[in-house]
């Protein structure tokens, strides 16, 4: 569920396996070569950069001005394309969303046709490179808070899961207090049918337990 | 004929009930033996009467009497007989029929069971359970009447009770052509037996509330009331577990979700009524024990009554929408009527009886660590679940709605914030409170108890971490549920060595009736230990299916293979069919393997039910692989129209999902064992008016 909120650039074809030539190999391609004129002995005695004709660098020029744009429309043309969106991460989301029409149940199950186009959305959505969250708020926005299993409205958030942990408070402390109440009342008993067993009457935890079990089947 | 026997039944059931109980108070108030004798023969005959009306009812089903708007909208020719009858509870007006005569049942048992035992309580409960069963059979005779026929009146059709002036009969052609049938989602097996259990559970928990009142109006408050209810309160409480476990089945097959609890607010709306009760079995056990927590009690046996009328109220009346609900109807607003009074009324008359000092409780807690304590504890916990799945489920939903003016949802995710450390922690309870005594527990002897149960849960935790689990917090689950459970074992084993050791020579034979003893002796303590470890069972199953469970849905070409947690899944083709009662079946042929070996042939297919009004109504039909270590789950999502050639499956694994259903066994079983019938006292043998019994003990 979580890669589904990154944004997924653009991957270039990794070439760092390919057979190219090496990046001296490719200038040299362009690079004129200069000729070098020896005496008898072998010496250096001129060294002459012009050995193409003029006719062959015009061409050149030409030839390069006009398809040296090819590779990178070439580059661009075969950018791949964003990683297919599976149904799973359609999915992923869509749990979190419930079905509009038939209340309680989750948007990734539901086999309305309304879900159904909300799945799609949802897809289309993240083909956009739009994350989770954006995807969900702009249901939200759209169709309510009621399409998602906690609201998106901070207040309404706070509202919905505080509320139940203060209560819960509310029926501890109140638990606590009149079980320290009871604890220090301590009235005499009316009735004796049950008689609270000591533990210090017995010096094992065998017999402590027999005494009790016994009590407790008669 | 057969609508005219219905509805004069239900007419003379909703006279009875009514004169049951006036007839049932005046006996009490002015202490005549006769009038509260007469209230009980007209209560007693409410079972036959409402008997009577259900069997017309199905008659009609059965016979194809279209002309009952009921039989009109729950079937139609092509249904098949087994659904004709099933289909008495199909919708509103059958089921809330249904309903009454399982209330009216358990009226009429306990009125019978307990009326020698239990005379001075028994005018009181039969007016409580009376008024009660008039309110719902007045439902019917008045707003949702499920013998209304259609008539044809000046060329217009009309629905009516009576024949209105002018009426013609609707030829029957005409009405069997366009009649409705069942809805397709309630032809399940589940769904046959998941409703009458749910009824029997809400109905049942009747009793208890109707002995619990009489016990306040009489001034009988000892513990006679709570020793009349107990099996009562046992089977109601069974009988709604079993329905919750059957509902869970039921969506688990039919609905598609690749669960078996959606936190849906009708779920959830059965599922409050037995968290109360369940809070109530215990905490009662403190008062038959110790005289404490009486006005708690009252309080707890209100709340299971008015939870199950609520939920009652929640499902019928349109207050929510859901797949388990019925349609918005006009008996929404009574019943929430009744509901205030009958919680209004209840809690006056504690209130009542407490101001009088008349629910005084005979003891005080002894220690803070003491079995009644740690079952105040379970109490508290219990209702904290019931207010957090309350608000979850109505609360902030009506609540934001009514004053806020936005229609919010709180979904999974909300329920698995909340009541997971809710669950733990009463886990934890089990696991710590049957190793406690009555009274006093000194923290050093406790310890010592749990010693044992503590070395094979940590045993068990280090063997799931060797087999490969590595999530602390599923290996924490996994340490308290299995605590609980070893905790039950050990407390059996406790119990039989002890009494064993009695004797001289120790045998397999001596053990054995040792148990047998042990069970017989005491059934509700051990049979509550067996609940305990059915629980348990459920908790492994809930745990392993809920953090464990993986999915994928994919695409498959015809020969293609998906894989998902070791298992392959391999799509053969897809064909069509049509079944006998007229749907068309789309049917996946997935052979599913792993490493390599064929373990089965699934065929997931989808359902198309035609409609009256010529739609049809898709249903997704499971195919599943099911081990006792997971559930292999296939549901055919959709395929290419054209060639066939392609199709997409939704595939789940749900970890050790079987032990949610075996657990339900196990529980059903102690169950039974807790409430099985011991021989009855007669507690109390005259009528006496209420003002001379204040606070007096049979």
């Amino acid at each position: 569920m979580s890669n589904l909120s990154t944004n997924k650039e653009p991957v270039l074809p990794d070439t760092s396996n390919s057979s190219s030539p090496s990046p001296c190999a490719q200038t040299s391609l362009f690079t004129v070569i200069p000729k070098v004129e020896r005496g008898l002995g072998g010496e250096v005695k001129r060294i002459s950069h012009s050995s193409a004709p003029r006719w062959f660098k015009f061409i050149l020029v030409v030839f390069l001005a006009t398809f040296a744009p090819l590779p990178l429309d070439i580059l661009y043309a075969q950018a791949p394309t964003p990683m297919p969106i599976t149904d799973d991460q359609v999915n992923a989301i869509a749990a979190r969303m419930y079905c509009p029409s038939c209340q309680g149940v989750p948007l990734d199950v539901c086999g309305t046709q309304v879900c159904i186009e909300w799945r799609e959305e949802i897809r289309t959505q993240l083909q956009a490179g739009r994350t989770e969250e954006q995807i969900i708020n702009d249901f939200v926005t759209r169709y309510g808070e009621r399409v998602v299993g906690t609201p998106q409205d901070p207040t309404l958030r706070a509202f919905s899961l505080i509320t139940p942990y203060v209560i819960g408070a509310g029926v501890i402390v109140i638990g606590v207090w009149t079980m320290l109440r009871w604890w220090r009342s301590r009235r005499v008993p009316l009735t004796d049918e049950l008689p609270i067993i000591p533990e210090a009457t017995f010096s094992t935890d065998d017999e402590d337990y027999r005494a009790r079990l016994e009590q407790d089947l008669q | 004929m057969l609508a005219e026997i219905g509805i004069a039944t239900l007419l003379l059931a909703f006279v009875a009930a009514l004169y049951a109980t006036v007839a049932a108070l005046y006996g009490a108030r002015t202490g005549s033996e006769r009038l509260v004798i007469s209230a009980r023969n007209a209560a007693l005959t409410t079972f036959p009467l409402l008997l009577t009306a259900c069997v017309a009812l199905v008659a009609a089903l059965l016979s194809g009497r279209y002309d009952i708007a009921y039989v009109w909208t729950v079937s139609n020719p092509q249904t098949p007989t087994f659904y004709r009858i099933t289909a008495l509870w199909g919708s509103q007006s059958g089921s809330l029929l249904f309903w009454s005569l399982m209330l009216s049942g358990y009226s009429c048992g306990a009125i019978l069971f307990n009326w020698k035992s239990d005379r001075r309580l028994m005018p009181y409960v039969i007016a409580f359970t009376m008024v009660t069963l008039a309110f719902f059979i007045g439902l019917k005779v008045f707003l949702e009447n499920p013998f209304d026929r259609y008539w044809a009146v000046n060329g217009e059709l009309v629905k009516s009770t009576f024949i209105p002036q002018g009426a013609e009969a609707i030829p029957y052609e005409n009405l069997a052509n366009s009649a409705q049938g069942l809805n397709p989602l309630l032809r399940h097996f589940g769904m046959i037996i998941h409703p009458p259990m749910l009824y029997l559970g809400f109905t049942g928990f009747m009793i208890p509330f109707a002995f619990a009142m009489a016990a306040l109006a009489s001034g009988d408050l000892s513990t006679n009331w709570i020793r009349a209810t107990r099996r009562w309160t046992l089977v109601a409480w069974l009988f709604l577990a079993l329905g919750l476990l059957l509902g869970g089945r039921w969506a688990y097959d039919v609905l598609g979700w690749g669960g078996y609890w959606g936190w849906d607010p009708v779920e959830n709306a059965a599922f409050l009524p037995w968290l109360v009760g369940t809070a109530f079995l215990h905490s009662v056990l403190i008062q038959e024990k110790r005289g404490m927590l009486k006005v708690w009690n009252m309080f707890l046996v209100i709340g299971t009554f008015s939870a199950m009328i609520f939920g009652t109220f929640a499902t019928r009346s349109g207050l929510i929408a859901s797949v388990h609900s019925f349609a918005r109807s006009p008996i929404g607003f009574p019943m929430f009527v009744f509901w205030s009074c009958m919680t209004l009324v209840s809690v006056v008359l504690i209130l009542w009886r407490r101001n009088r000092g008349d629910l005084k409780d005979e003891r005080a807690f002894a220690n803070i660590l003491s079995r009644e304590s740690l079952f105040v504890l379970n109490n508290i916990i219990f209702m904290m679940l019931v207010v957090a799945i309350f608000w979850g489920s109505f609360g902030a939903p009506v609540l934001s709605e009514l004053f806020g003016g936005t229609r919010i949802t709180l979904g999974t995710e909300y329920f698995m914030t909340v009541t997971p450390p809710l669950f733990a922690a009463l886990y934890i309870l089990m696991g710590v409170a049957p190793l406690t005594a009555w009274g006093v527990t000194s923290l050093p002897r406790l310890g010592r108890a749990l010693l044992i149960p503590v070395v094979l849960t940590l045993i068990t935790v280090v063997l799931f971490a060797l087999m490969g689990m590595s999530s602390p917090g599923a290996l924490f689950a996994y340490a308290i549920v299995t605590l609980a459970g070893y905790v039950a074992l050990y407390e059996i084993y406790r119990g039989v060595r002890t009494r064993a050791r009695k004797e001289a020579t120790r045998t397999m034979g001596l053990y054995a009736n040792a148990l047998i003893e042990l069970f017989a002796r005491n059934r509700r303590r051990y049979g509550g230990y067996v609940v305990h470890l059915g629980i348990t069972v459920i908790g492994i199953g809930v745990i392993g299916s809920t953090l464990f469970q993986q999915q994928t849905q994919q695409t498959l070409s015809i020969g293609e293979t998906l894989s998902i947690g070791g298992y392959q899944l391999r799509y053969n083709g897809l064909t069509q069919a049509l079944a006998e009662d007229e749907r068309q079946m789309i049917i996946a042929d997935v052979t599913l393997l792993r490493d390599g070996n064929e373990l089965s042939v699934l065929r997931p297919r989808t359902d198309y039910y035609l409609l009256s009004d010529n739609t049809t109504m898709p249903m997704t039909i499971a195919g599943a692989y099911s081990t006792l270590e997971n559930d292999f789950y296939v549901l055919l999502i959709g395929w290419e129209e054209q060639t066939d050639t392609t199709a997409t499956f939704k595939v789940y694994i749900n970890p050790l999902i079987n032990l949610v259903w075996w657990g339900g066994l196990i529980l059903m079983f102690g169950t039974v064992i807790a409430a099985y019938p011991a021989r009855e006292t007669v507690r109390a043998s005259v009528v006496a008016p209420a003002k001379n019994k204040v606070g007096a003990r049979a």
